[in-house]
């Protein structure tokens, strides 16, 4: 080996950076190489690799040793104090610059706040489980059939006869299988009734969620044995605050629910409030005692309400999902359907959420509202980068300076990153507290709709969390990126702020300045056609004219009304309602349209029925002769049937398609169809309204009149033309159905045009949110395009002066800046647009209404952006413009 | 105090540096561990006990500056502190008190 008796020089540094420092190391080195020397003789190349064997063997030994202490030495002693330095000095920096700290912090918090806010949402809708003992292991039951399945809630319904022939049948799968009901009633403690929202449940419900009593006592099982039953009713604890004082007087007291009186016996535990997340349910009343209104009626039109439960159980321990599921498809032919013609095919089991309905779509929206604001948060964490390396340019001297008087690389990286923390965390702090301020405000939000729906969504855990990752993540993307790139410059170059250093800063900011363009016109784009839709279905003719009508449902069957004593209540509540004065017109309507009840009848010509042809199923609404009136349904031809024809004869007002359908071109008046049995005359034909859904295709529909064939309802939706005040009429009709009875109260009540926006209140708080989103993201984009520019002309001002000075006009120094920003705006357009359409189109899926977006939706928000990135570009090119030659070339 | 009782292995190298006086560096001991003790351990091994027994207080060094057959690295001479000859003399006549008397039991075993 080379170098004759002495150890390979790589291979002794290597050792001396693993073996101990100071006197210990150098002695074993000394050691080594005297050993080593003394094997030279039986050849250098073994005695080389003597050394580098036995170097590597005392390096294994001594290696991880030394690195610890490298490690824990400056922790314990410079790090601490270096950061709490770095500390002092980036709050200082940061106070020295309140205007920027102030826009960044409120910016941040802006984004993190919505982010938050919409991400707690979801959270308490979707993530949290039911306040019940392991909710995981509760399961919903449904059917599927052959020959038609009714269903509630979006899940099949039973009938109370069923559940208990079911709860036999289900025993081994699951330890408890309990049904309910969604159910509004009237509540009448003292004074007047009032409506709650509530649920007729059987007597194991609380047993199976395991969920015990806040105050006195829940029902048990036994309810629904024989003899068993017993009107008792267990309060919600809201409702005991709010309602009933919150004391325990409260227990025994007896109530009318429904026209009937009910025991106290229990108060729910705080927190619980059914099984329906953002619906706290105010009282449960027991199916055993509460079925008769189910039963069926005589009523042959209304549908017998026999099934109207829904199921749901626990799972038996040590069961699975699938093997309660097998037996309960074996056990469901022991429990015949009630309908004879139907046939059980099999059972189903899912898991029991909080969202029983349009769980997909809740999804889908949540995850649409949290993109928008996951936006807004990108454009603003955008911004801040962009102002950060703005500042981190603007201050290379300063850098430079430090550099060059000593200071580390490290060092600088390190309080960089430590101002850019600062910054962060205040953002997103202040971001926290403003989701914890806005979620107090949504919870004081009152939804325009018939049951009383809480948008109670608590900053929990793990939305903390939550809002924490977003800020970190936020922050090392977008603060820690320039903070690094800041401190990565030669100091000879930044003193003599040369141009070279700024190059790829600014091809960072340019990236910045894009992606908040891009995002910005997603957002406006979505907000866009959001709005559009909204409008478009409010443009949508309903077929009536819902100005100044006012509406609710008068339900007498659960209040035990035969139909002759319900004929009789609405004769003297039409009376009554005539003779006051703030009415103009009355009208009944079995169900109401655009509502999710409907009826369908067969109908056929007379000529095809008696040739054998099937009928069409067409749907029909039972009415009032007033009802056309009242709520203004224009005729396109014929009359309104009168009251004595309602009374005698089997007549019809049908709409236009519904003509059209089965008359071709002919006139239809005076011609007669069969509808279901009965055969019947046209009296009038009225223009196409909307039935179902305000999206529907046009569709048949026939009106058919109480009276001969449909007798009297014992419940129906009762409409009311105010004359000129909607609430006094409202408050009329309240009053004239409280004179006549005092149990009843009217459910669902309110303005139909209430009731219409009702429908489109999903796609009106998209439009809200998504448009607000997207003004705050096009103001931010517009700021930093501003700054960008602004910077750009800073940077040039000495060429823009020699421009200047030798004779150029303005132009000549506008024309370059501002093509600059509308440079980076146009590549920001392109992408955005590609984003926005796939925005548009994923929402399209879930939400009806929204169209896939076109051209014109993009145009707008395109030019409005662009707009806004010439103002914000011209704006620093005419102060370039205006400056003094001799100034700018004395800038270094 | 047992924790800081030397170890069997200690204790050769605490006599061994006794026995080596003046010429107690590390490769010395190393030599005198083999040769009289029988007890072939690595560099790093003796390294690192000598490190413990000054930790404990048994052994310090001093250096020597070394000429260029080391490559001008100084070298060690270890030496034992009154406390580790203290320490030796505890162990050994503990060691006298455990066989005392053991002879005639050992006799019949080989």
């Amino acid at each position: 080996m080379k170098g004759g008796a002495t150890p390979p020089k790589w291979a002794e540094r290597l050792l001396a950076r693993c073996l101990p420092e100071g006197i210990r190391g150098r002695s074993i080195l000394g050691d080594l190489h005297e050993a080593m020397a003394w094997r030279y003789p039986r050849g250098g190349f073994y005695a080389a690799s003597w050394y580098v064997w036995e170097g590597a063997r005392l390096a294994a030994r001594y290696g991880p040793e030394r690195l610890w202490r490298r490690l824990m030495r400056p922790r314990r002693r410079g790090m601490l104090d270096g950061l709490r330095q770095d500390i002092a000095f980036a709050t200082r920096t940061l106070s020295r610059q309140p205007v920027f700290t102030l826009v960044a912090v409120m910016t941040l918090a802006v984004g993190v706040g919505a982010t938050t806010l919409v991400f707690s949402a979801l959270n308490a809708s979707l993530l949290t489980p039911l306040p019940v003992a392991d909710p995981g292991r509760l399961v919903v039951v449904d059917e599927s059939r052959r020959g038609g399945n009714v269903a509630t809630m979006g899940r099949t319904a039973f009938s109370y006869e069923r559940y208990l022939g079911y709860r036999e049948a289900s025993a081994g799968a699951l330890s408890g299988l309990a049904g309910h009901r969604l159910e509004q009633f009237s509540w009448r403690a003292e004074g007047e009734a009032r409506l709650v929202t509530g649920a007729v449940v059987t007597g194991n419900y609380f047993e199976v969620l395991g969920v015990r009593a806040g105050l006195g006592r829940l029902f048990t099982g036994a309810l629904d044995s024989l003899g068993g039953e017993a009107a008792l009713v267990v309060v919600g604890y809201d409702f005991w605050q709010r309602e009933l004082g919150g004391n325990n007087s409260v227990l025994g007291r007896t109530v009318r629910i429904d026209s009937r009186p009910y025991t106290v016996v229990g108060v729910a535990p705080r927190g619980f409030g059914g099984t329906m997340t953002s619906l706290m349910m105010d009282v449960w009343v027991p199916a055993a005692t509460y079925r008769l209104p189910f039963n069926p009626s005589p009523d042959s039109v209304a549908r017998p309400r026999v099934v109207w439960m829904n199921f749901f159980g626990r799972l038996a321990p040590g069961v699975s999902m699938a093997g309660a599921e097998a037996v309960l498809d074996a056990a469901a032919p022991r429990v015949p359907a009630e309908d004879p013609d139907t046939e059980v095919l099999d059972v189903r089991l899912e898991p029991l959420t909080g969202v029983p309905m349009y769980r997909g779509a809740m999804i889908g929206f949540m995850a649409l509202l949290l993109a928008t604001a996951g936006m807004v948060l990108l454009i603003v964490a955008a911004n801040l980068g962009g102002m950060l390396i703005a500042r981190a340019t603007a201050r290379r001297r300063e850098f430079a300076i430090r550099l060059a008087i000593g200071a580390g690389r490290i060092q600088l990286m390190r309080q960089l990153l430590v101002e850019v923390l600062i910054l962060f965390l205040a953002g997103g702090g202040t971001g926290i507290i403003l989701a914890f301020w806005l979620s107090r405000v949504v919870a004081a939000l009152r939804l325009p709709v018939p049951v009383e729906v809480s948008l109670n969504y608590p900053i929990d855990e793990r939305v903390l969390f939550f809002a924490l990752l977003v800020v970190l993540f936020t922050g090392i993307a977008f603060g820690v990126a320039p903070a690094l790139q800041a401190s990565r410059f030669a100091p000879a170059l930044a003193l003599k702020d040369g141009v070279g250093a700024g190059v790829r800063r600014s091809r960072v900011r340019n990236a910045f300045v894009i992606g908040q363009f891009a995002a910005s016109l997603m957002l406006l784009v979505t907000a866009t056609t959001f709005v559009l839709a909204l409008q478009k279905a409010l443009a949508i003719d309903p077929g009536f004219d819902p100005v100044g009508v006012v509406r609710g449902e008068v339900s007498l069957s659960s209040h035990g009304y035969d139909r002759a004593r319900g004929a009789q209540f609405f004769e003297r509540l039409r009376q009554n309602l005539f003779a006051r004065p703030e009415i103009m017109g009355v009208a009944r309507a079995l169900f109401e349209p655009l509502s999710s009840n409907n009826n369908n009848i067969s109908a056929n010509l007379p000529e095809q029925r008696a040739a054998g042809g099937e009928g069409v199923t067409v749907p029909f609404g039972i009415v009032d002769p007033t009802y056309f009136a009242t709520l203004r349904t224009r005729f396109a031809a014929g009359r309104v049937f009168s009251e004595a024809e309602a009374r005698t004869a089997d007549v019809a007002v049908i709409n236009e398609t519904m003509a059209r359908q089965f008359f071709g071109a002919a006139d239809p008046i005076g011609r007669r169809i069969v509808l279901g049995e009965v055969e019947t005359e046209v009296v009038g034909v009225v223009r196409d309204g909307k039935y179902r859904s305000l999206r529907e295709p046009q569709r048949p529909y026939a009106f058919l009149p109480f009276g001969r064939r449909f007798g009297s309802p014992t419940t129906a939706v009762v409409y009311v033309h105010a004359r000129t005040d909607e609430a006094a009429a409202l408050a009329a009709l309240r009053e004239e159905i409280a004179a006549l009875d005092a149990d009843v109260v009217l459910q669902q009540a309110g303005t139909a045009t209430d009731g219409i926006a009702f429908l489109l209140i999903p796609q009106r708080i998209a439009a809200i949110v998504i448009g607000c989103f997207g003004v705050v993201g096009l103001v931010l984009a517009a700021m930093g395009v501003y700054g960008l520019i602004s910077y750009y002309v800073v940077q040039r001002t000495r060429e823009f002066g020699v421009r200047l000075a030798l004779g150029g006009n303005r132009w000549a120094v506008v024309e370059p800046v501002v093509m600059q920003g509308l440079r980076l705006t146009t590549i920001g357009l392109v992408v955005g647009a590609l984003l926005a359409f796939g925005v548009v189109r994923l929402a399209s899926s879930f939400l009806y209404g929204i169209d896939a977006a076109d051209l014109p939706t993009l145009a707008v928000p395109a030019l409005v952006l662009t707009m806004a990135a010439l103002l914000a570009s011209y704006v620093p090119a005419r102060k370039a413009s205006r400056v003094d030659p001799l100034v700018a070339l004395r800038t270094d | 105090m047992s924790s800081d009782l030397p170890c069997h292995f200690e204790q050769l190298v605490l006599l061994a540096v006794l026995r080596l006086g003046d010429e107690a560096y590390a490769r010395e001991v190393l030599a005198e561990l083999e040769g009289r003790a029988g007890h072939r351990v690595t560099r790093g091994t003796l390294y690192k006990s000598l490190d413990r027994l000054e930790s404990k207080g048994l052994v310090d060094w001093e250096v020597e500056e070394a000429g260029p057959e080391r490559g001008g690295h100084p070298r060690r001479r270890f030496r034992l502190t009154p406390a580790a000859v203290r320490v030796l003399r505890a162990t050994r006549l503990t060691l006298f008190r455990m066989w005392e008397g053991l002879e005639p039991k050992l006799g019949s075993q080989p």
